[in-house]
């Protein structure tokens, strides 16, 4: 017999993940939620030799999904009874927020399904001064109720009793298929829901008359500050500011020392393996494109941390609703502030915290400009070609000419996507009325380790879906770069650069060549532009080999001389400033990336959105770098 | 004519032609006001909103402005909402005893 199923449903804030680490402790895994990519966390209970699947489905705030994340959450529980499972959804509800909360699980039950209700946070309840009555609560809803505190551990042992007792009732009731309801249905069984909820509320609920609660009032205190005319503004610029000193002062060294250590481990194998094919494999091939994974590691584990702490803090949401308004000229709104934000590590966490966006539309809108956000592989890129073309002397206004550049290219990125964002706005894709309500939770400490928790599913997400993508294309570009090899002549072992320029990468820069000649690329950049689809960073790569007269010489400060005083035939220039300008807006705004097409691919569930996508970008991409080089030269 | 009508009797008439109706929109930062009504041309979306706590007979208190003025912070209930401006409009109140 299968495991019963456990769902945890509830409203986003009410510690119902808190809840679902505390009953399954390290024994959960990360899938998907069957047809679509919504990530179900998994985790087992034992009890009593029992086994339990425990789920931990996205946030509902009413019973009428909107969200995608919604949306999965009723067709899971709906897929539960189709399929003859044997299910319990533990609805939880927040304590001081109860009325509110209860609506959820009366409406379930109302439609049918088997539930039971943990009223959550009653450690904070009863700073509160808030008493739940739990018989007279379970009598309204007709359901077991138990009083708990997840981050406490209080009341665990009466949940994981509630889970073998046999459902509520034994009756079988039809429950409600929520794929098929009508919106009709749904507004009539969410207004019932509201007044049950009311009714448990005013029977079984204590709240101190005529005060604000202590923790609202905190957090309202503390609004006072963070949404102040002038203190607002100011802390969430030196919040973004403090955000990103961190990432790039923190994630640097870690990132080079990972670097070095592929390097050094791939000259270590070299050595050891016999030379041939599997060596090229696996020290070329497979070795790179896990380290082209890897080395991003770091800097999403550092965002992640400190968004975790945003947002589990609270301010997050806040951050969002102040840049609302600022945000609705251009047709997006504070709930794009997240993705965003994300994206200046990499565009694929990015892409998948746009999850929590109401309107369709208004996600896709996120997710195509997602990938304008100036992401950590976009970096070596710029590094390389700012130093090689801003001479030294460049000093504007006695600042560093190469950082005023490299700051120019974060700006260039943010306006080029509020631009498109206005274009989109004569599009189908403008949604003009998004729901215009969002809950702000109450301030709350961070806690280690849900903030652990938090960054390390980031992380792994990161690792096996981009990864996934970043290896493959590793591998199949390296392929596409050592064959067909050249015939080498016995002791003249050819250089890497010959062998790249016979191979069918090579075959593929050349023919493309005429293609990119415009923008002032030889065929060696093309190569680079290549192959760069498997990582923006690659392009570093790519060109290194390229302009490496023997296989060892790995110097990046050499790559930039060599760049700088590359010659024609003819001897002048091989690239030029403008080639340069139009090099750094082409990697701007192309959708250099294969791993975001496939994300996007998956987010939005069909081939056309990357598709046009990538398209439209690259066509964007070449015009805009065209004509900075007409204008240039 | 009625002049100034008990607010019980506002719950159960609506006309406009009668009494003016207070909207959201009007009431002072730090004045809490009942829910009378909440109109608007999206049934869901009304019913939505009651899942966030916007149902009739709640009291409903503007917290604060946030620093672009839009949104605006309210206390529903036991939580804190931004809500946006142009909803304000659509959300009929009264005011408390």
């Amino acid at each position: 017999m299968s495991p019963r199923i456990v769902a945890l449903a509830g409203r986003p804030n009410t510690g119902k993940t808190t809840l679902f680490n505390a009953l399954t402790g390290m024994r959960q895994k990360v899938a998907n939620f069957a047809g679509c990519t919504v990530e179900k966390a998994v985790g087992q209970v034992t009890v009593e030799r029992e086994d339990f699947e425990v789920i931990d489905l996205p946030g509902t705030h009413s019973l009428l999904p909107e969200t995608s994340d919604e949306k999965v959450a009723f067709n899971f529980l709906t897929d539960c009874i189709n399929e003859g499972s044997d299910l319990l959804v533990l609805c939880v509800a927040e304590a001081s927020n109860i009325e509110n909360d209860l609506a959820l699980a009366a409406g379930l039950k109302a439609a049918g399904y088997p539930i039971a209700v943990v009223v959550n946070m009653i450690d904070e309840a009863r700073l509160n001064d808030v008493v739940v009555d739990p018989h007279a609560l379970s009598e309204v809803l007709g359901a077991p109720v138990v009083l708990a505190s997840a981050r406490l551990g209080e009341g665990l042992g009466q949940i994981t009793a509630l889970l073998t007792a046999g459902t509520a009732d034994g009756k079988l009731v039809k429950a409600l298929d929520f794929r098929l309801a009508s919106p009709a249905r749904l507004r009539e069984l969410q207004a019932l829901s509201v007044l049950t909820a009311a009714r448990a509320y005013a029977k079984a609920v204590r709240v101190p008359p005529r005060v604000l609660l202590p923790t609202l009032a905190r957090s309202i205190s503390v609004d006072r500050v963070v949404f102040h005319p002038l203190a607002g503004p100011l802390i969430l610029t030196v919040t973004m500011f403090l955000l990103f000193q961190a990432l790039f002062t923190g994630a640097k060294p870690l990132m080079d020392f990972l670097n070095s250590a592929f390097a050094a481990f791939s000259d270590i194998l070299r050595a050891r393996l016999p030379a041939g094919s599997l060596s090229d494999f696996i020290c070329d091939g497979a070795l790179p494109g896990l380290a082209a994974v890897v080395v991003f590691v770091p800097q999403i584990a550092i965002l992640f941390t400190l968004i975790g702490i945003l947002e589990h803090s609270g301010y997050l949401p806040r951050a969002g609703a102040m840049l609302d308004r600022a945000l609705r000229p251009f047709g997006l709104d504070g709930k794009v502030f997240i993705p965003f934000l994300s994206g200046f590590a990499c565009a694929i966490p990015g892409i998948m915290a746009t999850r929590t966006i109401s309107s369709e539309k208004r996600r896709i809108v996120a997710i195509l400009l997602t990938p304008l956000m100036t992401c950590s592989a976009r970096l070596p890129v710029y590094a390389l070609i700012i130093t090689a073309f801003v001479p030294e002397t460049f000093r504007p206004l006695g600042l560093d000419g190469r950082g005023v550049v490299m700051a120019g290219m974060y700006a260039f990125g943010i306006v080029a996507a509020l631009l498109l964002a206005l274009a989109l706005k004569w599009t189908r894709l403008y949604e003009s009325a998004p729901p215009p309500i969002t809950v702000l939770p109450p301030y709350r400490l961070p806690r280690l380790r849900e903030l652990g928790r938090y960054v390390w599913s980031r992380c792994w997400h990161f690792i096996s879906r981009a990864g996934q993508v970043i290896l493959m294309v590793s591998v199949v570009l390296w392929a596409l770069a050592s064959y067909p090899r050249p015939p080498s002549d016995l002791g003249h072992p050819t250089s890497p650069a010959v062998r790249i320029e016979g191979s069918m990468l090579g075959m593929a820069g050349r023919a493309i060549e005429p293609l990119f000649r415009p923008l002032g690329w030889d065929w060696r950049v093309s190569v680079a532009v290549l192959s760069s689809l498997a990582a923006r960073e690659v392009f570093v790569g790519t060109l290194g080999t390229l302009y490496a007269m023997d296989g060892s010489q790995r110097s990046p400060r050499g790559l930039e001389r060599e760049l700088h005083d590359a010659k024609k035939a003819d001897g002048t220039p091989r690239y030029t400033l403008a080639t340069a300008v139009g090099l750094l807006i082409f990697f701007a705004i192309a959708l250099q990336c294969l791993s975001t097409v496939a994300i996007v691919r998956r987010e939005t569930g069909s081939s056309a959105w990357p598709t046009a996508q990538f398209a439209f970008l690259f066509v964007l991409a070449y015009t805009l770098s065209f004509a900075a080089v007409r204008l240039l030269s | 004519m009625i002049q100034n009508p008990p607010p019980s009797l506002l719950k159960f008439n609506l006309n406009k032609d009668i009494m003016p109706l207070m909207t959201l929109d009007e009431i002072a930062i730090g004045r809490p006001v009942r829910i009378l009504a909440l109109t608007g041309p999206d049934e869901s979306e009304r019913a939505r909103m009651t899942g966030l706590g916007l149902r009739l007979g709640a009291t409903i208190t503007k917290v604060l402005l946030t620093p672009l003025r839009d949104p605006v912070e309210c206390l529903v209930g036991p939580q804190l909402l931004t809500i946006e401006r142009r909803i304000l409009k659509r959300i009929q109140v009264e005011p408390l005893r």
